[in-house]
């Protein structure tokens, strides 16, 4: 369960103070996918930021099944990440000097994973997300779709209880963006993990279990 | 160790972005083994002089542990035999020694003089020498028997029964060949071993000794001390070799310095490399961060790249030291034995203390090195949350910080090397705290002469160039930094040399006054005058005025000081420069018994006009006024001048080393030809213009400092090289851009161009900054370090060629840099650059 309390977020330019998100509260259930909507620079990454524990809120709370996550100390909030967030990007972000394998084996490894489980564990979502003959190959020799499914095997690699994806289909053609939005709604059910979707797609809005649109830092549903 | 705590595929990220970024790891590595290799190197040299001088002492004092030496210099062999007839004695050996000359082999031997009925207790190894192949009476019974090792008889080319001939002081001297031992170990390599009587016989010590030496226990000594005549005094070995090992630590201070300067132009190279690894994957520590890896994981990462960097590094550089370390001994053993103590030129070998001496340096100081950079990675925030543009303004922001902090630095370690009280150490301790201090000022400068060039209307190429220096300044500042640090170590060690340079030869101008000097065949060797040549000379009609020198080494408590007995003609006199004067004429002091002390000796003993200063002479201790200090590059242990009469007071020594002569009416010639002429025929003597002794005295100077020329090209070489691979990186990893600047219409031509103006400018500016940089480092070493060490002040002399050539080396090795990129970057295909991620 995510709950979301009075969440602000603001940002100081010069003199100026822009509010991008003004007290913002919602709850999302465990398994539940929701949609997040809105303009460019409405503040749907920095929400994402915010509910991962990368960037802390002026005021207002983000708690995980219970654990207040901004009340934790810097070292403890990258644990809690490590162990129960993955995230899914526009632009991919695999490290590229390590194989698709590796990639996906990392957060695993990193959560205290045998490194073999962690390896078997990566074949197995390979084969799921449709690469299987590519575990050995690095990332910038595989085309933008696969490695966007690369980036989900890995996000969802340690079974994390959030999964957060900032317009994962951003930098896909029509039809790949719909084969990895269908991959990565079908697998965070499969493991009963809340997944929250930033996307201009109307597509994976329709896919979703909820829709909200983020307008002027407030939650407006449609 | 939690250092090594890392996840294995963390490393192997880590490790992989290093292979793929070769040019940077190459930097670091070059870093690393050039910095590790010349100090390791420097050490070896060192080592090899310091076991060549502990061999060569050990073999020469054997079980000695106190010696009697004369209170003036050598000692007259009946206070020996006076000792040795006296019931109850301590076990006690004769010894003559002295070194030599052997004709057509360069470098000096030690001849030792022994007596065999007394050596037993004392040196084995010596009466083994002639064991075996020759006996007693044969020893006994050949007045010009030698003995020497096989090693010995190998370099100079002889077998048992060869004649070799000696020559001391002028004196030639033919020894047979007696026996040839097998011993061959370097310390007898430079001996020669003869009976006392005819070591006497060779160095004209008839009825004299250089030392007599002793086995002695505390009832031993309160033995001696109460049947030693005042003429001699007791002196314990090992505190003698001590003194004698010291002679050469200012010089090893200063090469092991040179070498450590070496070693901090690698480490700014090691920083820049791993800085900028950090500031260019700061997108891939950001992804890694997101993926929950903690902040003192990634600086775990990056010091553990450093950690292996380190250890291949260091590895090669003790490999690339011990070849090295062989070329810089053969130049330190010319200059120690030039100015010290014989040195054999291949006494190099493998050091296993000295390697591990350079494995702990080359770890510690990378470790070190990587210690920021592996901070700024763990303060990396997860990815997006800091753009690239923010990161620039965020670096801009903290410039006028580092900077005022570099100027305090500079500040500091200017204070502590001029001012702070200690030794030479302090010195170097204020130039190292100098040096980075001025590398922090650097990205500063770097945008304040962006500001001032984009002032200027440039157009096309140009602009994005000059602009490219402010929007990168993150990536360059550091290579700046590193460029620059390098290149004030070449400067400020060129122009240290260079003042020294002009000092030692404005000094020689001053003192070398006379029209000819006079002296015999023998004079380099400590030759003294026949007294009929000392006394007749200055009578010559062509001569208007003369000075007369007398030179004698003095043993004062562990203090080596070369006395001059001198005759002062007035132009003379006037080549004297004081540093300290008293006030009034310290001329008429002179004349009244003071002596004058030279600058070094001043320094090291705390002496000022009016002070007292003891010397040992005939007739025991006696204290002598200060009149005077002058400046004088002659010794750096010291020389005291004392007027002639008063000498032959003392010491009871009218003999006469040099005599210089002042023509008159600057007839030269007439002088020449009138000398030449009167003494030539019955006397072997050295007739020199002012000019030869000048010159070749000047090439005395630059055999000394050849060593530090080598250090500093070394210097050069790793900055050359760091440049290289740095700006070579720097470049490489702007491909996409270059793409884009393609794909936007710009020709192979102008992309080339752009990346040759941006070098060039950042090289050149690094050298501009280099130049006050390096200026204050030899003002340190000037004025700070080699006072310190020697006791040497000297003038600030500036010449123009090591700064013009500091200016060309910054400004060619960064278009060098850029000649490959430039090629790369254009002939690349720029669409895959395009699609990179």
């Amino acid at each position: 369960m995510l709950e979301v309390e009075g969440l602000q977020k603001k940002y100081r330019s010069g003199n100026s103070v822009q509010t991008v998100l003004d007290k913002l509260s919602f709850k999302v259930s465990g398994g539940e996918v929701i949609a997040l909507l809105g303009a460019s620079g409405c503040g749907k990454t920095t929400l994402l930021n915010l509910l991962s524990g990368i960037d802390t809120p002026d005021s207002g709370s983000v708690r995980i099944d219970g654990t207040e996550i901004h009340a934790l100390g810097e070292p403890h909030r990258t644990l809690f990440r490590r162990h129960h967030i993955g995230f899914v990007f526009q632009f991919f972000n695999l490290i590229p000097t390590l194989t698709v394998g590796e990639n996906i084996a990392l957060p695993m490894e990193l959560a205290g994973m045998d490194p073999k489980a962690a390896f078997d564990r990566g074949e197995l979502l390979l084969r799921q997300v449709g690469l299987t003959d590519m575990t050995r190959r690095y990332p910038e020799t595989l085309s933008g779709g696969e490695q966007q499914r690369t980036a989900v095997a890995r996000a969802l690699a340690h079974r994390p209880k959030i999964l957060l994806a900032d317009e994962p289909t951003g930098n896909l053609d029509e039809t790949t963006g719909h084969k990895v939005i269908g991959l990565l709604i079908e697998l965070a059910r499969e493991q009963q993990t809340t997944l929250i979707v930033v996307t201009h797609s109307g597509a994976v809005a329709d896919a979703a279990d909820r829709v909200r649109h983020l307008q002027r830092g407030r939650l407006v549903s449609q | 160790m939690k250092i090594l705590q890392i996840s294995p595929l963390l490393l192997r990220a880590g490790l992989n972005y290093q292979l793929r970024h070769r040019w940077q790891a190459l930097l670091a590595l070059t870093g690393i083994v050039m910095g590790v290799a010349v100090v390791f190197a420097v050490d070896l040299a060192n080592g090899a002089a310091k076991a060549s001088f502990a061999l060569s002492a050990q073999q020469l004092r054997g079980a000695a542990t106190h010696r009697i030496i004369g209170s003036g210099g050598e000692i007259s062999d009946t206070v020996f035999r006076q000792l040795f007839i006296t019931a109850g004695h301590p076990p006690m050996a004769p010894v003559v020694t002295s070194r030599v000359r052997v004709e057509g082999h360069p470098g000096r031997l030690q001849l030792i003089g022994l007596d065999l009925f007394s050596e037993t207790p004392f040196r084995d190894h010596l009466p083994g020498l002639i064991r075996g192949q020759s006996t007693l009476a044969d020893w006994l019974s050949n007045p010009d028997a030698a003995a020497i090792s096989e090693s010995a008889a190998e370099m100079l080319n002889v077998a048992p029964g060869s004649r070799l001939v000696l020559n001391h002081k002028g004196k030639p001297f033919s020894l047979r060949i007696l026996a040839v031992s097998g011993n061959s170990s370097l310390g007898s390599r430079n001996l020669i071993v003869t009976d006392i009587a005819t070591a006497q016989a060779v160095t004209g010590m008839i009825g004299q000794l250089s030392h007599i030496d002793l086995i002695l226990d505390p009832a031993g000594i309160a033995w001696i001390q109460q049947h030693l005549p005042p003429s001699a005094r007791l002196v314990d070995v090992a505190e003698q070799e001590r003194s004698a090992a010291g002679l050469s630590a200012s010089f090893e201070l200063n090469l092991t310095a040179m070498g450590l300067l070496a070693l901090m132009v690698g480490l700014f190279l090691i920083f820049n490399a791993i800085s900028f690894s950090i500031v260019q994957r700061r997108n891939l520590l950001g992804r890694l961060r997101a993926l929950g890896v903690r902040e003192n994981e990634l600086a775990r990462l990056v010091l553990m790249e450093a950690l292996i960097m380190a250890l291949v590094g260091t590895l090669l550089g003790t490999l690339l030291g011990y070849w090295l370390g062989q070329g810089l001994t053969r130049i330190v053993a010319a200059t120690v034995s030039e100015l010290y103590y014989e040195v054999s030129a291949d006494a190099m070998s493998l050091s296993w203390p000295a390697v591990g001496k350079a494995w702990i340096l080359g770890i510690a100081a990378t470790l070190a090195a990587a210690w920021l950079p592996a901070r700024q990675a763990a303060k990396t925030p997860p990815l997006t949350t800091l753009s690239r543009a923010a990161l620039e303004t965020s670096a801009r922001t903290q410039l006028p910080r580092l900077a005022l902090l570099g100027a305090l630095l500079v500040t500091i370690g200017l204070a502590v090397a001029l001012t702070f009280p200690g030794g030479v150490s302090i010195g170097f301790a204020g130039l190292f705290i100098l040096l980075p201090g001025a590398a922090m000022m650097t990205p500063f400068a770097l945008q304040l002469t962006h500001r001032l060039l984009s002032r200027i209307p440039l157009h096309g190429i140009w602009r994005i160039a000059i602009r490219d220096l402010d929007r990168h300044l993150s990536r360059l500042s550091t290579a700046a930094a590193a460029l620059m640090v390098a290149l004030a170590a070449s400067v400020g060690v060129a122009v240290m040399v260079d003042s020294m340079h002009a000092a030692v030869s404005d000094w020689l101008k001053d003192i070398l006054s006379a029209d000819i000097y006079l002296a015999s065949d023998g004079f380099r060797d400590g030759a003294t005058l026949p007294a009929i040549v000392a006394a007749q000379a200055p009578l010559l009609d062509q001569v208007e005025d003369y000075s007369s020198y007398r030179n004698r080494t003095l043993d004062t408590d562990g203090q080596r000081i070369i006395l001059v007995a001198a005759r002062l003609a007035a132009p003379s006199r006037r080549g004297f420069h004081f540093v300290a004067d008293g006030g009034a004429d310290p001329w008429a002091r002179f004349e009244h018994g003071s002596v004058l002390v030279s600058e070094p000796l001043a320094y090291r003993q705390k002496l000022a006009p009016g002070d007292v200063l003891p010397l040992p002479t005939a007739t025991g201790m006696h204290d002598f006024r200060v009149a005077a200090v002058f400046r004088d590059f002659a010794s750096e242990h010291g020389r005291v001048f004392i007027e002639q009469k008063h000498f032959q007071r003392h010491w009871g020594d009218d003999r006469v080393n040099t005599v210089a002569l002042f023509a008159n009416d600057g007839d030269i010639k007439g002088l020449f030809n009138a000398a030449t002429e009167r003494f030539s025929n019955d006397h072997e003597l050295v007739f020199t213009a002012a000019r030869e002794i000048y010159e070749a005295s000047m090439e005395v100077f630059e055999r000394t400092f050849r060593i530090t020329e080598v250090l500093r090209l070394l210097s050069v070489l790793v900055a050359f090289i760091g440049v290289l691979s740095a700006l070579m990186a720097l470049q490489l990893e702007r491909r996409k851009e270059y793409a884009i600047l393609r794909a936007l219409g710009l020709t192979r031509w102008q992309i080339s161009q752009l990346i040759m103006i941006e070098s060039a400018t950042l090289g050149l500016l690094a050298a501009l900054l280099a130049l006050p940089t390096g200026l204050a480092m030899a003002w340190v070493l000037t004025a700070a370090i080699q006072v310190r060490a020697f006791g040497w002040s000297m003038p600030f002399t500036v010449n123009a060629s090591p700064l013009l050539w500091t200016l060309v080396l910054g400004f060619a090795a960064a278009l060098l840099a850029s000649l490959y990129p430039a090629w790369r970057s254009t002939h690349a295909d720029p669409a895959p650059q395009l699609r990179e991620d």
